[in-house]
């Protein structure tokens, strides 16, 4: 038998020590999972007894109208410093789903309870989840003291607190908050086009239209083509109008196609047809949809051509438009489909034919 | 050099290696951990309603089917009831034997349909395409057998949405799984794919397709798995994901933006990795391109898949995954420090090469090290025990450190005692489990060393999500396209 060499000693007394220390610390692991298992287990319970209390409590406080007018008069059980937020989340939620004056009562009751002033201790020196929640709070509570502090958050580098903090200066005023808003949306490369598009929505039309109106027909290409797909959330009068000027100016093939996408008025029609030409292929193909949108009779020659394009896409979208014109019977369609010489064309044809009739 | 000197640096080589391997995972545990801070912080602003609004894109749900007649018409109905906007399914059947397409026909009235199909990537020939008379957002592509890239590929042809998403035939999913993995997408306009954590289905009931109770497993050998799977998505990828270096996404649920995956190539039905491959060749050609991407992955439990509970398919299932393993990463190897490779050709490739792809060489020959040089007398049994104790004690604490992540994030087992199951199976699996999985994946890279043929093999299925109460046929033989990574 060799000797155990006196270097793998060190190996031995290596290992020995590796293995006392990944043995307690796994000791250490399986004690904090404990914890953390029994503080959830409570959580819970807490959590549950706060529902079984206060939903209804709420429920009924955003759903019945006072008869007396009278909101002074409601009576809310004290809220424990340790359901607070269980309080916020129910209370926020509520309010995301209720209009008019559901809110404010559900206001009354969250002042009634001292949270308006609770929120800004939470604002000030929560975590990251309860700043949020905070914020959302505030804004709901339509807190103008604290617009100077949530539009400081709204520059905040971090993408959800300053989300969170345009939801809630909307809330406050919109009309104001638009006008903040609009230009970082064309900054702000971390502000997800679908939360703009809420948010815009959550404005509402009135404070949103004229700004975005401006902001667009002032912006570069890049700041325009970013802007143009947030129009369907203001009024169709002003969307019009905006695609109509961007069309007739735009050089820029992005703008095109994104105004494309938003536009339905027969002012663009003779535009449309012009760039059924057009060399880029998702050009042909968002103006074959328009077609099928605002298209007169005439058209139908046009997307007849595009049956035929090079690109499945355009043929795909030229026939869901032939087939989708209102004025065209199944007779006319299939007399169409009988002219087509091209394979690939009557191929699209029978499809979009069938994806009909099913 | 000496025989002692040779057992000297062999042990340091061997034990060093341990460390290594292990304290890699440690720190991407601690990369998981505040990567699941973050999440978690998030998800108190999403779980307030009315963030997303109409801008959630369509998407195509991709259903490979080969011989999945025990489960596809409940899988397909499960899909049906999903919460999402706009989606299309779109099943593809790889030349099935067992009726798997007549069950279709039947159950969703199918008929053909004349599509002009446009054959992007080439795959086997589509004989044909049915559509649903009752579901119009139902398709069914009937090919020649070709295999799941094959499938996949074929499905991605035909996907009309711009996102498409590969789905196993006997995966479960949560009824929100597809806005989960979407929200990437709409965070992040260079997001190109995500993955979300699988899990596993044993143990849970499941009606009409869907986890209606959670439970753990009997069978010893799935909660082995269930400790196995918390380790690998927990951390092993939700690790990797904020440093934009996640090289896997199951074959089982994942969301890819399909022209990229397109020009990409698709699918390459030449491996076992397809899944792996994909996403490794996706960083590979977007680094080479310059072009920003993100590839992501959500950390919540979005699909349950079901595990094998006995040791012939387990082994099968991790020999195939081995391989796979081998084959994405010997296929992209110029990834690996590339100039252009940033942190996943720097740091990510190579450690997935040295402790995944090589690992199983190293913890084969370490124990059998160990144990011959005991057996000879080369070295003490104090020497013996203590190395075999170092591996075993850092495994067990790798294993504790996936089940904390758990419990801070999503503690999905309800109760106590499931939690002390789980503590259990972390110390169980230790004990020869591990290292049963290390000689399979040995075997693994042996036969891709020695290029035997890739085939899937078959999967020992219960198939107990298609009975009412949840509780199956514990061994109904199907031989599905699934068992991915």
């Amino acid at each position: 038998m060799l000797d155990f060499v006196a270097g793998s000693d060190r190996a031995i007394v290596f290992a020995i020590y590796s293995s006392l220390i990944a043995g307690s610390m796994t000791v250490l692991l399986f004690l904090w999972v404990v914890i953390l298992r029994s503080r959830l287990l409570v959580r819970q319970r807490r959590h549950k007894a706060f529902l079984d209390k206060w939903r209804p409590l709420l429920t009924q406080v955003a759903l019945t109208e006072d008869q007396t007018g009278d909101d002074q008069d409601l009576v809310v059980p004290e809220l424990p410093k340790s359901s607070l937020m269980y309080f916020l989340n129910e209370w926020n939620v509520l309010h995301d789903v209720l209009r008019g004056s559901a809110g404010l009562r559900l206001n009354t009751v969250a002042r009634q309870l001292g949270v308006d002033t609770a929120v800004w201790k939470l604002l000030n020196h929560g975590r990251l989840s309860d700043k949020l929640i905070a914020i959302a709070t505030l804004g709901h509570l339509v807190e103008s003291s604290a617009w100077d502090r949530i539009e400081e958050l709204l520059h905040s580098h971090h993408t959800l607190i300053s989300l969170m903090a345009a939801k809630a200066l909307i809330n406050i005023d919109a009309d104001r908050a638009v006008l903040l808003i609009l230009p970082m949306v064309t900054r702000r490369e971390d502000w997800a086009a679908a939360r703009v598009s809420s948010l815009l929505r959550e404005a509402g039309p009135a404070a949103t239209s004229r700004p975005l109106q401006q902001a667009i027909l002032d912006g570069t290409p890049e700041e325009a083509a970013k802007l143009i797909g947030f129009l369907p959330t203001v009024h169709r009068s002003i969307a019009a109008k905006v695609v109509h000027e961007v069309l007739q100016r735009t050089v820029d093939d992005r703008v095109t196609s994104v105004c494309l996408r938003v536009a339905d008025s027969p002012l663009e029609l003779p535009q449309v047809r012009h760039l059924v030409n057009h060399p880029r292929w998702h050009i042909r193909m968002r103006a074959a949809s328009v077609l099928g949108r605002i298209g007169y009779r005439q058209d139908k020659r046009l997307l007849e051509r595009l049956l035929c394009d090079p690109e499945w896409w355009v043929r795909y979208r030229a026939a869901q438009a032939l087939t989708g014109l209102p004025f065209i019977e199944q007779k006319e369609l299939d007399r169409i489909r009988q002219r087509l010489d091209d394979r690939y064309a009557r191929d699209m044809m029978d499809q979009v034919m069938a994806e009909r009739a099913a | 050099m000496t025989t002692q000197d040779l057992i000297f640096a062999a042990q340091w080589v061997f034990l060093g290696y341990f460390l290594l391997l292990n304290a890699g995972y440690i720190g991407l545990n601690l990369v998981s951990l505040f990567g699941m801070r973050e999440y978690f912080q998030g998800r108190r602003i999403e779980s307030l309603p009315k963030v997303y609004s109409e801008h959630e894109m369509p998407i195509s749900i991709i259903v490979p089917a080969y011989n999945e007649a025990a489960t596809i018409v409940t899988s397909v109905r499960a899909l049906l009831q999903l919460r999402y906007p706009e989606y299309e399914i779109l099943v593809v059947n790889d030349g099935s034997r067992d009726g798997t397409l007549q069950k279709l026909i039947e159950e969703f009235a199918l008929v053909p349909f004349p599509e002009a199909y446009r054959q992007r990537i080439a795959t086997q020939p589509v004989k044909t395409i049915y559509r649903s008379a009752i579901h119009p957002n139902i398709r069914v592509l009937d090919k020649d057998n070709g295999g799941k890239a094959d499938s996949l590929n074929a499905g991605i042809n035909a996907a009309r949405y711009p996102l498409f998403c590969g789905v196993d035939a006997d995966s479960v999913l949560q009824p929100d799984s597809l806005y989960r993995v979407l929200q990437p997408f709409l965070d992040d306009p260079d997001t190109v794919a995500c993955g979300g954590t699988i899990r596993i289905a044993n143990g849970c009931r499941v009606r009409d397709g869907f986890i209606e109770k959670i439970g753990l497993p009997d069978s010893t050998l799935a909660l082995l798995q269930i400790m196995e799977y918390l380790r690998a998505f927990l951390f092993g990828r939700l690790g990797w994901s904020p440093l934009n270096a996640l090289m896997i996404i199951s074959g089982a649920f994942g969301l890819f933006r399909k022209e990229v995956v397109v020009a990409c190539g698709g699918y390459r039905t030449d491996t076992l990795g397809e899944d792996m491959e994909l996403v490794v060749r996706l960083h590979r050609m977007l680094r080479k391109q310059r072009r920003r991407y993100r590839i992501t992955f959500v950390p919540d439990p979005i699909c349950w898949t079901e595990a094998p509970e006995d040791l012939r398919t387990l082994g099968r299932q991790r020999i195939r995954w081995q391989r796979g393993l081998a084959e994405s990463l010997t296929l992209n190897q110029s990834l690996m420090f590339n100039p252009r490779g940033g942190t996943v050709g720097w740091l990510a490739f190579p450690f997935i090469f040295l402790f995944e792809f090589l690992g199983p060489l190293l913890e084969v020959g370490g124990y059998l090290f160990v144990g011959i040089a005991y057996w000879n007398g080369w070295i003490s049994p104090d020497a013996f025990l203590a190395f075999l104790l170092c591996a075993i004690c850092l495994g067990m604490l790798l294993s504790t450190s996936a089940l904390m992540l758990e419990e801070i994030s999503f503690h999905v087992y309800p109760g106590f005692r499931n939690t002390m199951l789980l503590f259990g199976a972390a110390i169980l699996e230790n004990f020869g489990y591990r290292q049963l999985n290390s000689v399979w994946r040995l075997i693994g890279l042996l036969q891709w060393l020695v290029g035997s043929k890739s085939h899937w093999g078959e999967m020992n299925r219960g198939a107990r999500w298609s009975s009412e109460d949840g509780v199956g046929d514990p061994a109904t033989p199907t031989a599905g396209h699934s068992g991915s990574h």
